[in-house]
């Protein structure tokens, strides 16, 4: 049963929001597995398929860092929802898991937020070279519930 | 002995005081089936994370993906089809549809699918293209199996749903069934039994001085026991010694 249109969410006890995910993935399949995932665990999601729709998401580059609303509150009227977690694939055309990282890193009001990386690809470099750049955490794919369940109490967390 | 009018009306009247033994047995068809998908290695674990996502926010979650796996497949089986055929084959364009197969594949649990994947990475590296066609044909089989074999999974899937029944969920089991490289109806009592498990390349440890018979599908049977557990990396496989 859904609890409250606006929501993409299950919904929790309203008075801790529920996290907002920024779910980054070209494959089509995966994107609508981690939607999945995530909503079972009550989180809101936004789906983006290459790094530079996510980019744009996420205001980076453009107005949204000096945006006063967006710094005062976790819902801008021009800019949306906050964003409490970027979950990226790894292996993306054009730019990679890794590059988008790095510049929601390299960026002054996005670099807090915890950027997690998946891979179907379990290398050592490549997982090194992710954490050295400020990664929260590596995933194997496929994606499981379990995972996503440990990546919601980790952002709660933070939050608190 | 029942005439066929007598017969007809017997059924009925079962029918009458249980109104619900075709959904029951419906159901019953379908967990068998479903138990045969995961014990041949159609499918694995993953796609029962895909049964238990579905709720009633969204009752046809599984099938609206495994519909876009079945959508985006075919047009990756395409343009492999037509890459491979190119006069200079564009292997690193190969290897990132063959890597997007995999990639889906491997999420929905089509694991015959994803297995196949991994076998035409391996050949792409070499730049053989009629190696890779090959390997190709490997792929694109075991797609239109598992294609046929979800759709009627789901067929069944909504029969049940429509005669107001739920779906069982099968828990992929542990125990497989291995394929021995051994002759049918040949003894063995091995020292070293060589097992294999053609999808996932795991061996398993056979006690020593078991008595096993390959039977006539060529599968291997440890005394008393009718399957074997798979272990991950555990070491040795052996030759076995004809008795």
């Amino acid at each position: 049963m859904n609890v409250g249109a606006a929501c993409s969410s299950g919904g929790t006890n309203g008075i801790e929001q529920d996290p907002h995910v920024l779910a980054v993935d070209d494959n089509v399949v995966d994107r609508k597995l981690v939607e999945k995932l995530f909503k079972n665990s009550s989180c809101r999601v936004t789906t983006a398929e290459n790094g530079m729709r996510a980019l744009e998401y996420l205001g980076l580059g453009g107005d949204r860092q000096s945006c006063s609303s967006c710094q005062a509150s976790d819902i801008c009227p021009s800019h949306g929802l906050k964003v409490n977690l970027v979950l990226t694939d790894y292996c993306m055309p054009g730019m990679t898991g890794y590059e988008l990282l790095k510049k929601i890193k390299e960026s002054s009001h996005m670099k807090e937020v915890p950027v997690v990386i998946m891979s179907s690809e379990n290398i050592s470099a490549r997982i090194n070279k992710c954490l050295e750049e400020g990664a929260q955490m590596f995933i194997q794919k496929p994606l499981k519930l379990s995972d996503v369940k440990k990546l919601r109490c980790q952002v709660m967390q933070r939050r608190s | 002995m029942l005439n066929v009018a007598e017969a007809q009306e017997a059924l009925e009247i079962e029918k009458i005081e249980r109104p619900d033994m075709d959904l029951i047995e419906m159901q019953r068809q379908f967990a068998e089936y479903s138990a045969s998908l995961f014990r041949e290695g159609f499918l694995d674990s993953q796609f029962t994370q895909l049964q238990q996502l579905q709720d009633e926010s969204n009752p046809d979650f599984v099938l609206e993906v495994v519909s876009l796996f079945f959508d985006g497949s075919e047009r990756l089986l395409n343009d492999l089809t037509l890459s491979l055929e190119q006069e200079m084959v564009d292997f690193k364009k190969v290897d990132a549809h063959v890597h997007q197969l995999k990639g889906s594949s491997s999420s929905i649990g089509a694991q015959r699918v994803k297995n196949a994947c991994i076998a035409f990475r391996n050949c792409c590296e070499l730049q053989i293209p009629e190696a890779c066609r090959a390997y190709l044909q490997q792929v694109k089989q075991e797609y239109l199996l598992v294609k046929n074999k979800l759709q009627t999974l789901l067929k069944m899937e909504q029969q049940i749903v429509a005669a107001g029944g739920s779906i069982p969920i099968t828990e992929c089991p542990e125990w497989i069934r291995l394929e021995c490289c051994h002759r049918p109806g040949c003894c063995y009592k091995p020292e070293w039994i060589r097992l294999e498990c053609c999808y996932r390349m795991e061996w398993i440890i056979s006690e020593s001085r078991m008595v096993a018979r390959v039977d006539h599908l060529g599968l291997m049977l440890l005394a008393g026991v009718d399957q074997a557990r798979v272990l991950p990396q555990a070491g040795v496989l052996l030759q076995a010694g004809v008795d």
